[in-house]
Formats: C-alpha cells, structure tokens, sequence
C-alpha cells in the first residue's frame, strides 16, 4: 500500500492550497481590452500574424453571448473585468531546475514537480501563472526529433510544423470561451512527435495559478506524425482565494495517419477556479485518440473532449470520472464527430454526487451522411450519495444512413444499500464501507489511469467523502 | 373562478380573449432555445389562422363512413371534419345515468359549463410548443369533453376521429379528459385526412386523472402527407393513478407532438408508447417530459421509430426526478431502426435527478436491419422488399404488445401495412 507521500503527484488539495507574494515582472493589468492583448504581444515578442490572431479572436469574444440557454447558470458570474490575464516572471522557461526562480521552485517542489520528472517523465513543463516556469525533455527524445516547448517558444522556433494546425482543430469562433483563449493564451505545451517515433513514458505539463483574481489561458497543441504515439498528462491545483478564478484552456489534438495520442488530465482546482475549457482532437486514417479525464476540483467545469474522425477507421475514446461534492458543478461529456466509414467511437463516463454536488454529462454523438460502417458506444453511470445530490445526462445522438451500429445508456443509483450492509456485518466502519463502494463504482475507470493517478484518485475520493454520511 | 357566472358564453369568450393576448405576447418558438434543437427549420412557423366553412353535407357523410371502418363497437364515437361535428353516436344510456360525459366540446360548454371551465385551457405544458398552445385556445378549439365521476369504471373505447378537408384549412383539436377518484376508461383520438390538401392541426390534449383513476389514451395521426401537424398534450396524475398513453404516427409532412407527464401524486404510474413511421419528407419529432413529483411514483417511456428513405425522427425526451420523488423508477427507451442510407433519427434522452433513493435508466439506439435476419427470410423465398416489410413491422410490433391495448391491435397493423405499401416501393 502506497503512502501520500510516496506517490508521484500530490494531488490533495491542502497540499495545494497555498501560495506566494511574487514580484511579477510581467503584469498585464486587470480586464480585457486591446491594450492587454498588445502587451502580452510585445512581451512575447511576437510575429504579427499572431497578434493579428489575437485581435481577431477579442472581437469575436466580445460578440459572442454566453451559452446561457444551455450552460449551468453560475457561468453568469464571471467576472471577466476583474480578472488578470497575464502575469509572469519572465518569458523564457528554464532548462535546469537551479535556474528556477527560488519562490516557484518552492511551489513546485512542494507539488512534487521534480520528484515526479527524475522518476517517471520523458519530459515535463512546469507552468507558474502564465508562463513556463521549467521544461525540460529527456535528450533521447530530442535526438529523435520530438518537440516539446510552450506556445509561445513553439510558434517562434518552429512556425512551419505548428503553424499549420494552430486553431485548426478549434476553431477561434468555435465557442465565446475558445475566442478568449486565443485571444490571450500564453503557455502550455507544444509537442511534436515525428513519423514512427513512438514516446514511451509519458509527457507531462503541470499548471499552477497562484495569483488572485487571475486567469490561466494555457495552449496546448499536440501533433503526433504517421504512426507516431504519444501519452501526455497534466494536472493542475490552485491556491484557495477570496476570489473566483478562471482556467480557460484550449487544447488542440492532431493524430495523423496510424497515430495514437493519449491525453491524460487530473483535474483538481480549489473550490473557486471557473475551469472552462475546450479540448478537442483531430483524428485522420486508423489513427486513436483517447481523452482521460478526471475531474474532481473547480466550482464550474465545462468540458467536453472531443475527436472529429476525419479518416476511415479512426477511433475515439472517452474515459470519464467526475466527482461533484457541495459548491461544484461539474458539466462534462464527449463529443463523437464521425467523418468517415468505418470510424468508432467509445465514450464511458462515471460521475459521482456528493452533499449539494450537481454532475452532469453532456454529450454529442453525430454521424453524417453517406457513410457507412460506424459504430458508436456511450454509456454513462451516476452515483448519488446524498438525498439532495443531483445528477443530469444530456446526450444527444444524430444518425443518418441504414449502415451504422449506435447505442447511448446512462443510469443513476445510490449507493447499494445491500453492499453497505454486507461490509457493516463483518465489522467495516460505515465510512470505509461507504468509501469502499464508492471506489469500486469508480474501480473499472480508475485502473485505466497511470497506477500514480489511479492511487491519488481513490484517496482523493476518501478524503471528499469524508463526512457525507448520517 | 366560474361561481355565479350569469352568461357562459360571454366566460369562455373572456377566457378565450385572454389567451389571444397571452399568445400575442408570448415569445415566439427560437431555434436556439434546446427544446428546438434540431427541429425542422418550419416547425418555427406560426400559421395564419384560416377556420375552414362548414363542409357540404356529402362530406359530412363520407366521413361519418370512414370512421365507422376504423374500429369494432367502440361505446361512443364523436366525429369532426375541419373541426365541425360530423356524426356523435353518443354513450348508451346506461352510462349516461351513472353521471358519464362524453360530449363535443362546444356542447358541454352549452350544457354544463361549470363542470368544464374550472379545467378548460388549465394545462401546462413547457416542451417548446405553448406559443402553439396560445393560438389553439385562442382559435376555433373544438373536440371532446370526457368526464368519468367517482367509481365508474368505463369498459368500452371512447373514440374521437379529426378529418381534415378543405385547402389550407386551420384545425384546433382540443380533447379534455377529466377522470375522477377510482375511475377507468379508454379514449383514442385519431387524425385523418379525407382529401390531399395541406392543412395545419394544431392539436392540444389535457388529461387530469385524480386517486387511483385509469385511462388508456392513444393517438393515430394518418393525415394526408401534405398537412402539417403541432400538437401538445398535458397530463396530471393524482395518487395511484395510472395512465397508458400510445402515438401513433404515420401521416402529415411535419408531426411534432410534445407529451408531458406529471406524476404528482405518490405510486402514481405512467407508461408512454409510441410508434412512428416517417419516409419520404416526413419528420416526426417527438418531445417528452416525466415528471416525479410525488414519491414512489413511476414511469416507463418505450419509443420506436421505423426510419425510412428520405424519413426523420426527432425523439428528445427528459426524466426529471424532483427531490421529494424518493422511491421513483423511471425508463426511457428510443430504439430507431434505420432502413436507408437517407434515414435520419435524432435522439435525446434526458434524466435530471434531484433524489437519490431512485432507480432510473435511459437508452437510445440506432441499427439498420439485421442482414442476417434478412438472409434467413430471404432464404426462405420471401422477396426483399417483403422481406423487410415483415421485420419493420416486427420492429414495431413489439410497442403494439407491450401497450396492451388489444382493440387497438387490428386497426393499427391495417393503417401500418397501408403505410409501408406506399413508402418501401423505391427504395
């Protein structure tokens, strides 16, 4: 049995739940205006297609209304005025873990960054606020021509790989929170992993918010080659602030022929981060992309992962575990866009409410005409603890054609009151019994996550179980 | 609201007048609020309204004919054409004398008023469809009144039949059922259409059932293919109650037919069928709502649709489970079969449960026709259009069962076998 400290991440929110005065050198003031956007560019030094990119998506931001006829209400209060949009120490991310500044060094370490990288990691980026704090890859993968910088290095270095498929998977118009991250992103990571190359250990990037009031806009754009793979991870935390925060991210998949990528995200926030985010791949000839996505933190999560199948027999998966205890909602889901024959998607998705905790799956299933062979499988769990626990599932499904195979099924339960009883009988505590169900609820998805992960996550559900019974 | 009313007549025009302002002020139906989400783009529209004349007696006739060729000995059979009455073979007497109504419309509000205004135009519906439901009161409503007293259990079938006639013409079918404590009996309403002329029903149903009243309702809409359909039903379920509700839907270009059910009294039980064929043009959409108000209540929807070529369905449906609705079981199930390449189903079922003590499920699924099945019948020398008539209707079949409505068995398989001759030739 491992131990907390044992582990490779420490995604316990106390762990988390601290944070530093730091003299930021870069301070894009409070609100949104054109102004920000051009000193963001002028730190950043950017070419001008990029800052015309951005003021393009700004004015398609301030067009756009909030999706207020289907979104959860709460995504009326952010504050968009009040927040900071950009903050950093400077813009060049250090290679070696001396040259850290010591205050996000110390952050860092407290989350286990550099532990993590010498146990497990091909390579990791360590983002502090806006900017990369730390990157670094293993020089094998170098050598064999793999990429891995932050947004704004990438398009500077390398504009002739990435440029081509900036916002080309998401589109800037493509949703009012997709606009606001191109409009000001700065961050996350850049991976390009050549022809055939396959990266064995996982690629990781780790976000940390430590300013009130602030908004993390990370960009992240992977693109595996023919018959590349790759497996990411990230995982974020913030500090517990007065104030609300916004995580706004964008997160670009590209998997060209016979590729596989694999997106890993422990998503645990404090209780006061907006975490609004547009993830979405793109999936050509017998190429796989698989989103695993945990969501535990934040006050407000919409997300919903897609993968357009854009060549035949490309595959899309969707392991999902959200849990929402009191103050959350947690708005998840997968979206399935088949292109092309014989493409398939799978999407299992298991949520669990806690105390006043609202989770809520949200889904797309389209298949267009005139194709023929897809198959599509969604099927999602909910689990309610409490009497006022609450859970929705909206799916929806669009099917034209007599040659496809499409099935959607969702339940909702309580905890199986037979199972509490067996347990008590032979002398387990109700909590541990309560816990216990609960985790074997989860168990089938919870095994699909790196063991480290996997491990967190069952802790971490007997931690915010811990007094949601009697 | 309706003690000591002097002139009815002058209650239900002020009752009327109300609703014309209500619909003038309602906002009109917007593609992007989610309970339009992918419907056709002319299910927006609101029609003018254009009441047909009353037909010539010739008509009047023949539609009386082709309603009596729809079911065996139904116990009273009312029948309209452009929402004038055309024959009212009206209940025994036997039941009349246990205090029974079963009345067109506009004759109750003449005859008893004061028993029909207290429910009349009460009905809540919210699916998307109300700014429809506005013009509807607002217009010529005309069609049933049903009301079952105390104990009495009806054991026949209550049949009201709707022809539409003449060009362009503007129909507002209107049925309210009211079955009170310890109550049984079973209505159809059917919509056919006696020429090929476009035509709009707007169509609302309001159903009160109150302690432990029973009632078997089912739909047939067979309209011509050029009329376009709108329509809206509403029921309240009280303590025990039960109620069985079947559509059938065949006819009409564009059928949208919104069922709301609201379990509000506790081990109330409600079981929603429907059958839908659309080919060639037609789309049914088909939006739902199960409401748990009340604990220990339940509710099973079972949806299919046969999907054929140049065919859409819309099925959006939701099981709301309110958080004093401990103890509910609530099922929704939309399987569509898809018998060509230019089939379309859309599909959304929906659970929004605020208790936890519940047993709820939903599934929607898409497939085409089993090759194998075909194989197997095609083997045997039955042709391939047969062949897959014979599996849709199968497909079908299978929701006819389960409604146990038998007297509805024969009728149906006869309009549905003169649906699939006319849609699977060319394919």
């Amino acid at each position: 049995m491992q131990t907390p400290d044992d582990s490779a991440l420490n995604l316990d929110r106390e762990k988390g739940n601290f944070s530093y005065d730091v003299d930021y050198a870069y301070d894009a003031g409070v609100g949104l205006s054109e102004k920000t956007i051009d000193y963001i560019s002028e730190v950043k030094k950017e070419a001008q297609w990029i800052r015309k990119f951005r003021h393009d998506a700004l004015k398609i931001f301030n067009e756009k209304p909030l999706p207020l006829n289907w979104a959860p209400k709460d995504i009326q209060n952010v504050e968009f005025d009040k927040i900071r949009y950009y903050l950093s120490q400077g813009q060049m991310p250090s290679r070696d873990w001396e040259d850290v500044p010591d205050k996000i060094k110390e952050t860092f370490e407290r989350l286990g960054v550099p532990e993590q990288e010498r146990k497990f990691l091909a390579g990791v980026e360590a983002q502090f606020d806006s900017e990369s704090a730390y990157s670094r890859m293993k020089e094998e993968l170098a050598k064999q021509g793999v990429i891995f910088m932050g947004s704004t290095e990438a398009l500077r270095e390398h504009p002739e790989i990435f440029r081509p498929w900036f916002g080309k998977v998401i589109p800037v118009d493509d949703n009012k929170f997709s606009a606001l991250n191109s409009a000001v992103f700065s961050g996350g990571s850049f991976i390009y992993v050549p022809k055939g190359v396959k990266v064995k250990q996982p690629l990781q990037a780790y976000f940390r918010i430590n300013a009130e009031s602030f908004g993390q806009f990370e960009r992240t754009l992977i693109i595996a080659d023919e018959g590349a793979e790759v497996t990411y991870m990230e995982g974020c935390t913030a500090p517990r602030f007065e104030t609300s925060t916004l995580h706004s991210a964008v997160v670009e998949l590209v998997a060209l022929k016979g590729a596989k990528i694999q997106y890993i995200t422990v998503q645990n926030w404090s209780n006061n981060v907006f975490n609004l985010v547009t993830k979405r791949g793109w999936a050509e000839e017998d190429a796989q992309v698989r989103w695993i996505d945990c969501n535990i933190g934040s006050r407000l999560t919409m997300k919903y992962p897609a993968v357009v199948l854009n060549g035949k027999r490309a595959r899309g998966e969707v392991t999902s575990i959200a849990l929402a205890n009191t103050g959350q909602v947690q708005d998840t889901g997968a979206k399935m866009i088949h292109l092309a024959d014989e493409t398939t998607s799978n999407v299992v998705s298991k949520s669990i409410s806690v105390g006043t905790g609202r989770a809520t799956y949200r889904g797309l299933t389209h298949m267009k005409p005139g194709l023929k062979g897809c198959k599509s499988n969604v099927v999602c769990d909910a689990l309610l603890i409490n009497t006022n626990s609450r859970t929705d599932t909206y799916p929806a499904i669009n099917i034209t054609g007599d040659k496809h195979f499409v099935q959607h099924e969702a339940s909702v339960s309580k905890v199986n009151a037979e199972q509490i009883f067996y347990m008590r009988q032979r002398g387990i505590g109700e909590k541990e019994a309560l816990s216990l169900s609960v985790n074997g609820f989860i168990n089938e998805l919870a095994r699909q996550f790196p063991m480290e992960y996997s491990v967190e996550l069952k802790r971490l559900i007997e931690m915010e179980m811990e007094g949601s019974v009697g | 609201m309706s003690e000591g009313v002097d002139n009815w007549g002058q209650w239900f025009e002020g009752l009327r007048l109300r609703e014309l302002k209500a619909f003038e002020k309602a906002k009109l139906p917007d593609k992007d609020d989610p309970r339009w989400r992918w419907a056709d783009a002319a299910a927006l529209e609101i029609p003018q309204m254009t009441p047909a004349p009353i037909p010539a007696i010739e008509t009047l006739v023949l539609a009386k004919q082709h309603a009596a060729e729809l079911f065996e000995n139904p116990l009273a059979q009312i029948v309209f054409v452009d929402g004038h009455l055309a024959a009212f073979s009206a209940l025994p007497e036997k039941w009349v004398k246990k205090g029974v109504h079963f009345l067109p419309l506009s004759q109750a509000k003449q005859e008893i008023p004061a028993l029909v205004a207290p429910m009349l135009f009460q009905s809540i519906h919210s699916l998307g469809g109300d700014p429809f439901v506005r013009w509807h009161r607002a217009g010529n409503a005309e069609g049933v009144f049903l009301h079952v007293p105390k104990g009495v259990a009806l054991d026949g079938l209550l049949s009201v039949v709707h022809f539409t006639h003449a060009q362009n013409a503007t129909l507002c079918p209107h049925a309210l059922c009211l079955l009170e404590e310890n109550t049984q009996a079973s209505l159809v309403q059917s919509l056919h259409s006696l020429s090929p002329s476009p035509a709009f029903v707007c169509e609302e149903t309001e159903i009160f059932l109150g302690k432990n009243a029973a009632l078997n309702h089912s739909g047939i809409q067979n309209l011509d293919t050029l009329v376009r359909c709108q329509r809206a039903q509403a029921a309240v379920l009280g303590e025990g109650a039960r109620l069985r509700d079947f559509s059938t839907q065949l006819g009409a270009k564009l059928d949208r037919r919104e069922c709301n059910v609201q379990l509000a009294g506790a081990r109330a039980d409600a079981r929603l069928f429907s059958v839908g064929v659309p080919c060639k043009g037609q789309c049914f959409d088909q939006r739902t709502y199960q409401g748990h108000l009340a604990p220990d209540t339940s509710s099973d929807l079972f949806y299919k649709n046969g999907v054929l070529a140049q065919g859409r369905s819309v099925f959006s449906g939701m099981i709301d489970v309110k958080p004093k609705a401990q103890g509910t079981a609530a099922y929704q199930s939309n399987r569509n079969l898809l018998m060509s390449d230019s089939a379309q189903a859309v599909s959304m079922p929906g659970l929004e449960i605020g208790a936890n003590d519940v047993k709820c499920s939903h599934g929607a699924t898409d497939a085409p026709i089993d090759p194998e099945q075909l194989f197997y019948l095609r083997q045997r020398g039955i042709g391939e259009q047969q062949a897959r008539a014979l599996l849709l209707e199968g497909f079908l079949t299978e929701v006819i069962e389960r409604t146990e409505m038998g007297e509805l068995k024969a009728p149906l398989q006869k309009l549905l076998a003169q649906k699939l001759e006319g849609c699977l030739d060319g394919r």
